[in-house]
């Protein structure tokens, strides 16, 4: 029997809506992102009212798209958490309300196993380790005895996060997004011009926030002086951050064993960083593997993909516990469906 | 009643809506949909909501007029949408 499952995803400023078919196929993956302008971040509740705009026409679309009508469905998941609270609640307020009037199961998925389950089924990745890079999270991930195993992570900030606030500070584009746009501003650069930026790997864990204070301090100074230009200070910033995650990542793969290395969330995205891993990854004789911004940045389908995992192990949420979580580790889920 | 709170006076303020729809079905839908989040932390009001036929009850409490307004704001965003979904979502009798 064939199952097919609609995932809702609303947990920072990405709005998608996705349907995935339980042989792998993902049927609709429509998505909307809340852009700001440049030199601002996005706030809890303008973020919610932007998905509240969207989120109807969203669903629409994704139905269109897999011309599917809602019987069709089998069953309703959406983003139980991490993530910013009101955007959380407005898209699960929608996610509850069609379960019902469709007579539908519902399905509270962690947004970080959404990521690992849809990369796991893009890729074809058996049993990674996993790199997760986002504007929310920096985690490093290997499974082990039904659990997703946080071996590493960031003490305060997520990357993702210190290249937002530094794409702020410069003033660059939120438009597609800003680590796409400071992405783009690193390949300017010469590479001849160099700033030397805290390097802090602790243990098997990472730090962001005393580097981006760092640069934020000194970039319009750098600027200024003429020695450097945006590029310079993009490229640098990226060599940095980079070269820790794969110093935390080869750790984390070396404690595991591991041969294969996975690549997720909207940070994954990024060229250099794949490159830069993946370098890693040749050395140890290991294989990277890392899909594209449909699947790497937040998207509904993924969502769809870990609910479908969870409800062919009989998984389902009563309503009453249909709630939203700001916070929810990776580790809390018990992965039933790996053995 | 008259309670001792934090805040403006000594009086409960309290606000109750009455929300319309359709029939007891739609009711109950929007009712269990809106009742799952709680208040957030420190909102200093309390809510409940229930199904009454086909209207929507809403009781909105607090020692604070202005958190009361908060709340209210905050309640009709998610309100519009639910009933948004409804409008647009609800199966037609073939389905």
């Amino acid at each position: 029997m064939v199952l097919i499952a609609m995932g809702f995803e609303g947990s920072a400023n990405k709005l998608g809506v996705g349907i995935v078919r339980d042989d792998g196929q993902v049927l609709a993956n429509p998505r909307v992102t809340f852009v700001t302008p440049p030199g601002e971040g996005f706030q809890p509740s303008e973020t919610a009212r932007h998905h509240q705009q969207h989120v109807l026409d969203v669903l629409a679309d994704a139905l269109a798209e897999a011309k599917l009508s809602p019987k069709e469905i089998d069953v309703v998941c959406y983003t139980k958490g991490p993530g910013m609270g009101a955007p959380l609640v407005s898209v699960a307020l929608v996610a509850r309300t069609v379960a019902q009037l469709w007579r539908k199961p519902i399905l509270g998925v962690n947004h970080c196993i959404g990521h690992i389950e849809m990369g796991r089924l893009i890729t074809g990745a058996v049993n990674p380790t996993v790199l997760y890079v986002s504007g929310g999270n920096t985690q490093v991930i290997a499974y082990s005895q039904r659990r997703y195993r946080i071996f590493g992570e960031t003490l305060d900030i997520a990357v993702g996060n210190c290249l937002d606030r530094f794409a702020r500070c410069i003033r660059l584009s939120n438009d597609p997004s800003p680590g796409y746009n400071i992405e783009q501003l690193a390949k300017q650069a010469s590479g001849d011009k160099f700033v030397k930026l805290p390097y802090t790997v602790k243990g098997m864990d990472v730090s962001f926030s005393g580097l981006l204070s760092f640069l934020e301090e000194r970039a319009p100074s750098l600027i200024d002086s003429g020695e450097f230009s945006q590029a310079d200070l993009c490229y640098s910033l990226q060599e940095t951050i980079f070269a820790m995650l794969t110093e935390m990542t080869e750790r984390a793969m070396a404690h595991c064993g591991s041969q294969e290395v996975l690549l997720v969330g909207g940070v994954a995205c990024n060229l250099r960083l794949q490159q830069m891993v993946g370098q890693m990854a040749d050395e140890r004789g290991a294989k990277l593997y890392a899909t594209d911004h449909r699947f790497c940045i937040d998207n509904g389908a993924m969502i769809a993909q870990a609910g479908i995992e969870m409800f062919r192990c009989g998984l389902t949420t009563p309503m009453s516990d249909t709630g939203c979580t700001q916070r929810y580790r990776t580790d809390e889920v018990e992965i039933l469906w790996r053995d | 009643s008259i309670m001792n709170s934090t805040g403006d006076s000594d009086q409960v303020h309290q606000a109750v809506l009455r929300i319309p729809f359709k029939d007891a079905r739609h009711a109950e839908i929007a009712c269990t949909s809106l009742s799952v989040d709680p208040e957030p932390p420190r909102s200093f009001v309390t809510k409940t909501i229930r199904a009454d036929g086909s209207l929507v009850v809403v009781t909105f409490t607090s020692g604070q007029v202005r958190k009361l307004r908060v709340a209210i704001n905050s309640f009709f965003d998610f309100a519009t949408l639910v009933i948004g979904t409804i409008d647009r979502f609800d199966l037609v009798p073939d389905q």
